[in-house]
């Protein structure tokens, strides 16, 4: 029986150990690849017959512009629909719109429409972008991201039912003018928000349940919405009435809807998916070893950060805040964490953000840097910290919490890294919490949390990650600085590049300096993609879809 | 052949009556007996002995601390300095299976125990009387399953604030013993129709006595295996638990959850998983081999 | 049976009513709403537009008693987040697939199962009993994850033959049914073994053997029947638990089934869909159970006697 039992069990060793045969005797060598890492790749002779299969990260919620829910379902949007204007190569450029005017005072904008189709033949006019605003201002669809579009006049007022939807800044002068009226100047409006249009018959013939089945849905992108099987795929055609359709090399695109990430791996090993991100730092190392297979790394625009609760009786003292942010390891922690792809950050806005043709970090230090050099010491900052918030002098006294926003063994690891860090460098006790996600941004929002693991994203400008603590309640941090708010709020009015530049850079070496958050890393995507894949670009924040990608070399 | 003068009759010893064949034996003695003489199933017992002592003694006496981090030593495959390889934050995972096992044999034991002594009783009781009593009872039952387990955990954890390991008992349990209760009142509805059920009802033994003493022994088999089914159960349910903030905080570990988090890496280091899962095996099959014995040493039909 | 078969029926409903209160109370009281789940910081009137149009904003007790008057109705709701969908179109949609792979499953593993408890328990404590009680022993212990993570890897990359995720034809059943079946056949294995081995140590079984009987007949006629009884609680069981479907395997296959869809849903707070699918989900369960007590009392002579007593 034992012997049986042994022999059994090393059966399945060694399946596992076949898995592992697979992986080549790679040096640890982070340089290779590396070489591949610039921003485009090299173009080829494309072949005759142009597909594509690739991963979207979830299901998503509903294909409606004014009541999706998901992050993933906007760059579905970019594939099948038409914005005004969409970013490439990091700067905006015309997309539905040819150009646009903008007035002196900067507060109307007058888009001149290019000529384009819905998927049933008819033309996009100016009417349907009113639309889509229109319906995105209305209460009823509980628009979960109209924040981005209140400095249009009224839409706000709409949103809240003090006005009527009707009465918002946007009108169609004619068929190809569309003009947006503004209630308050706000000059990264294009490089925020996004316009896409909607056709106002098609709202009306499936009222709810319109954008929740193909059928129900109409495209005039580059691509049209071929078929979508819920939780399975989502297949795209060429848009042959597209405006730009030349340019357009891919014929069909399948979306493949895998949670799973072995699972992911596993189609992107086996061929099934032509390109992947891949985090796993083991399976790094097996496709860079592969000749088949090339990288690049496309940093992410998010920064990983610890918010404080400053609210908290403990962290409502800045120094105190200030050491738990400077006992980070913040070296150790991108390498454990994240396979040395993603790097320190020492401030909140990532590399990637520009102000116009000026790139914000080239131009500003990390404000955490400096505070750094300034204190050596995280420890006797804390017990600083902790005599001024009459909490004694003895770090080991002090109890404080951790939460974390996933219940998976990896997120327990990496809040068992933090954990011991602070226990080691500052000799206090720190106690970890886990959640799920849904419990962990409720108590987040609400305040209920002492320390909280969380992340932004950022847009093309700084603009929306600074904005993230100008809220009324002072953010996730609960930290309320009106000069803050003044700086943020000057800074989306300031046309001149420069003096924008300026004031994003104090109000972040505010919010640094006082510590309302500990920044932690940067992330990056390193992306890996079969050698017959080109057209893959580097820039985070384009907004292109999958409009340059085409394959040579099948 | 036999003739009729080959034997001569010796008469009766009347005193010879009044020995007994053997001495007088309880039921409990008599399974005892019967449980030595069962060399596999002593083995096993002895085996569960021997992880239990190792569960105790390896993390005292171990150079390495279950929680210590070594992050140069990251993801080391089993050698002579770490009999069982390393995890992913550099721990010695040989002192962090032993330390698990401390909280996994306690949790899977005792839970699927807990489980089976209340779903026993409450079958019993449910089988024994009948009519309306039983028809409530198993409408309760049929409640209490149907409510999403997950969501009751994930209640249990924001109102009970304490991990320790009564609140992830009481987590475990408050479901668990549903379907044991099914079986065991489908068993028992079996037995009691059986004569001497009827014969001690009419003797006015308490109902409770007949279910102890009658019904369950007869059970004993299906609840045996009952039970030693579920305590990989209890052990994985740990884990689960674990994930809504509800079992061991870390660092303290489990079989269960150490098993989960050598999930991800299964294809590249499967030592992560395999020696938590291991143990978890062999705890089980310790617990089949004395259930075996146990069953064969309880069940009242094959005594002999 | 008619009168008995309408009274559980009554009592489904009473038990259905309990449960869905339970669960509507329950679901309401953890933190969270559907769309804090999905969207990180939302501006307080996002949130307040969102949770006044949906009536998330009243009363527990108004929205409770809205949400029976609605279900009185005969209308399930929508999903809050997927919105639009309508919940009983998700369980047309999905449920088949749960219940394929699942149902699949169940009828291999039980069968193979049986068979080999069976054959374990005649065979005691020979070599092949000891095989089975090994498999048994590692169908019960290993766990659902590593099982599929390891066939999907050995299947879909080293041995490129079944597709590694998705949906739609045979061989995209085959490996998640293979996990799956793995545990019915451990449990079911090791329960008929135990019940066999019960069996065949009464007397009946002894006086046919002493009557001379074959052996096959006698495992056939009087061991087969009397050993399955305890089973049949167990199938029962298990097939009400086919819908629920198993959410490892189905998010490891990308599977569009019914078991991931209603952890996601619990996850993301989608408190119709929740709702929704406790209800369907009860009602199988329910019906089930009073299927497996109409046969054992069909099957079971004795129970069947003693009732026309």
């Amino acid at each position: 029986m034992k012997r049986t039992l042994a022999l059994l069990l090393s059966l399945i060793m060694i399946c596992g150990m076949f898995a592992a045969c697979g992986q080549s005797d790679t040096t640890d060598d982070p340089n290779k690849g590396q070489e591949e890492n610039n921003t485009q790749t090299e173009p080829g002779t494309p072949d005759e017959v142009q597909t594509l299969t690739i991963l979207h990260t979830a299901e998503p919620s509903i294909l409606d512009v004014a009541r999706f829910l998901g992050i993933a379902d906007r760059t579905l949007f970019f594939n099948v629909l038409e914005p005004l204007t969409r970013i490439e190569d990091g700067v905006v450029v015309g997309a539905g719109a040819k150009s646009w005017d903008v007035s002196e005072d900067g507060l109307t904008y007058t888009f001149h429409l290019r000529e384009n189709y819905w998927s049933d033949g008819q033309p996009v006019t100016a009417e349907d972008y009113v639309t889509a605003l229109k319906r995105q201002a209305d209460p009823n669809n509980a628009f979960a991201f109209a924040s981005d579009y209140y400095s249009i006049k009224n839409f706000e007022a709409a949103f809240n039912g003090e006005a009527s939807v009707d009465d918002i800044g946007a009108t169609a002068s004619d068929d190809k003018t569309l003009v947006l009226e503004l209630g308050s100047l706000n000059v990264t409006l294009l490089s925020t928000a996004d316009f896409f249009p909607l056709r106002a018959d098609i709202a009306e013939k499936y009222g709810d349940t319109l954008g929740t089945e193909a059928d129900k849905f109409l495209s005039c992108g580059p691509f049209t919405l071929a078929s979508w099987t819920h939780n399975s795929d989502i297949k795209l055609e060429k848009n042959e009435k597209y405006w730009d359709a030349d340019n357009i090399k891919l014929q069909n695109v399948t979306l493949n809807i895998i949670p799973d990430s072995n699972a992911q791996l596993a189609s992107f090993e086996n061929g099934t998916l032509d390109y992947l991100n891949v985090s796993d730092s083991d399976y790094v190392n097996k496709f860079q070893g592969r000749d088949d297979m090339s990288e690049i790394l496309i940093p992410a625009g998010r920064t990983i950060m610890i918010v404080f609760n400053c609210e908290d009786s403990t962290f409502s003292n800045a120094k105190i805040r200030q050491a738990f942010s400077l006992a980070l390891d913040r070296d150790s922690l991108a390498e454990v964490i994240t396979n040395g792809t993603a790097t320190p950050a020492y401030g909140l806005i990532p590399s990637e953000c520009s102000v116009g043709d000026l790139n914000y970090r080239e131009n500003v230090e990390e404000p955490l840097l400096a505070i750094k050099e300034a204190n050596p010491d995280p420890k006797a900052l804390l017990i600083e910290g902790m005599e001024e918030a009459g909490l004694g002098s003895d770090p080991s006294t002090l109890t404080v919490t951790l939460s974390w926003g996933a219940t998976t063994a990896a997120a327990r690891t990496y809040a068992e890294l933090y954990q011991s860090m602070w226990q080691d460098a500052l000799g206090c006790k720190v106690e970890l919490e886990f959640n799920d996600s849904s419990t962990h941004m409720s108590n987040v929002g609400q305040g209920k949390y002492q320390m909280a693991s969380t992340s932004w994203g950022a847009n093309v400008e700084p603009q929306f990650q600074l904005s993230r603590w100008a809220t009324k309640v002072g953010g996730q941090s609960r930290w309320i600085n009106n000069e803050y708010k003044q700086l943020v709020s000057k800074a989306a009015q300031t046309l001149d590049e420069k003096e924008r530049l300026d004031l994003y850079a104090q109000a972040e070496k505010l919010l640094i300096e006082d510590a309302a958050i500990a920044p932690v890393y940067f992330t990056a995507n390193r992306r890996f993609y079969y050698n017959y894949v080109q057209g893959l670009n580097a820039n985070t924040f384009d907004t292109t879809g999958l409009t340059r990608i085409y394959t040579s070399g099948r | 052949m036999f003739e009729d003068n080959d034997f001569t009759i010796v008469g009766v010893d009347d005193s010879a009556t009044e020995s007994f064949a053997r001495k007088p034996v309880t039921y409990w003695g008599d399974a005892m007996r019967r449980f030595r003489q069962n060399k596999v199933a002593v083995f096993a017992f002895f085996l569960l002995c021997a992880m239990i002592l190792m569960t105790v003694i390896v993390p005292m006496v171990s150079p390495y601390d279950y929680s210590k981090q070594d992050l140069p030593s990251r993801k080391q495959w089993p050698s002579a300095a770490h009999w069982f390889g390393t995890d992913d934050l550099g721990r010695d995972l040989f002192t962090r299976v032993w330390q698990g096992g401390r909280v996994s044999i306690a949790i899977g034991v005792i839970g699927s125990f807990v489980v089976a002594v209340i779903g026993c009783i409450y079958g019993g009781i449910a089988a024994y009387f009948g009519g309306w009593v039983d028809m409530l009872m198993m409408r309760i039952v049929e409640v209490l399953s149907s409510v999403p387990n997950l969501l009751v955990v994930i209640m249990l954890s924001i109102v009970l604030d304490s991990s320790s390991i009564p609140t992830l008992l009481f987590a475990m349990t408050i479901t668990g013993w549903c379907p044991i209760a099914r079986l065991v009142r489908s068993q028992m509805l079996q037995i009691s129709r059986s004569e001497y059920v009827m014969a001690a009802r009419v003797m006015g033994v308490s109902p409770l006595n007949i279910v102890v003493r009658h019904m369950i022994p007869n059970t004993i088999s299906i609840i045996i295996v009952n039970i030693t089914f579920r305590i990989p159960g209890f052990i994985f349910s740990e884990a689960f638990l674990s994930y809504v903030g509800l079992g061991v905080q870390p660092p303290n570990t489990s079989w269960g959850a150490l098993a989960s988090a050598g999930q991800n890496s299964i294809l590249f280091y499967p030592y992560m998983m395999l020696f938590p899962s291991l143990f978890i095996a062999l705890t089980m099959l310790c617990f089949t081999l004395m259930g075996d014995g146990l069953r064969d040493a309880l069940d009242p039909k094959l005594r002999r | 049976m008619s009168k008995f078969i309408l009274k559980r029926l009554g009592y489904m409903l009473l038990v259905l009513f309990a449960v869905v209160s339970i669960t509507f109370f329950l679901v309401h009281s953890i933190p969270g709403d559907p769309i804090t789940s999905m969207v990180q910081d939302l501006p307080e009137e996002t949130r307040d537009a969102y949770l006044a149009r949906y009536g998330f904003d009243q009363p527990i007790g108004v929205q409770y008693v809205r949400f029976l008057k609605q279900l009185l109705a005969g209308d399930l709701g929508s999903s809050l987040r997927y919105p639009g969908r309508k919940v009983v179109d998700i369980v047309k949609n999905y449920a088949p697939v749960s219940g394929a792979v699942g149902g699949i499953a169940l009828m291999i593993g039980f069968t193979i199962g049986i068979i080999l408890g069976i054959v374990a328990a005649l065979n005691r404590n020979k070599w092949s009993d000891k095989v089975i009680m090994v498999i048994a022993l590692l169908g019960t212990t290993i766990p659902t994850f590593v099982m599929a993570a390891v066939l999907q890897y050995v299947f879909t990359v080293t041995f490129p033959i079944f597709p590694t995720t998705g949906w739609g034809t045979a061989s995209h059943m085959v490996l998640p049914v293979a996990c799956m079946c793995l545990g019915p056949i451990a449990s079911y294995a090791r329960y008929m073994r135990s019940s066999v081995l019960d069996v065949t140590n009464q007397d009946y079984i002894l006086t046919a053997e002493a009557k001379g009987v074959n052996q096959f007949k006698i495992v056939m006629r009087h061991v087969l029947r009397n050993s399955f009884l305890p089973c049949i609680t167990m199938i029962c069981s298990s097939v009400a638990g086919i819908f629920s479907g198993s959410f490892i395997v189905e998010s490891i296959f990308a599977l569009p089934g019914l078991g991931k869809y209603f952890i996601s849903a619990i996850n993301d707070r989608d408190y119709s869909v929740v709702l929704g699918l406790n209800i369907i989900f009860t009602g199988v369960y329910i019906l089930s159970m009073l299927i497996c007590d109409i046969l054992l009392a069909l099957i079971d002579p004795r129970i069947r006697l003693s009732n026309d007593n």
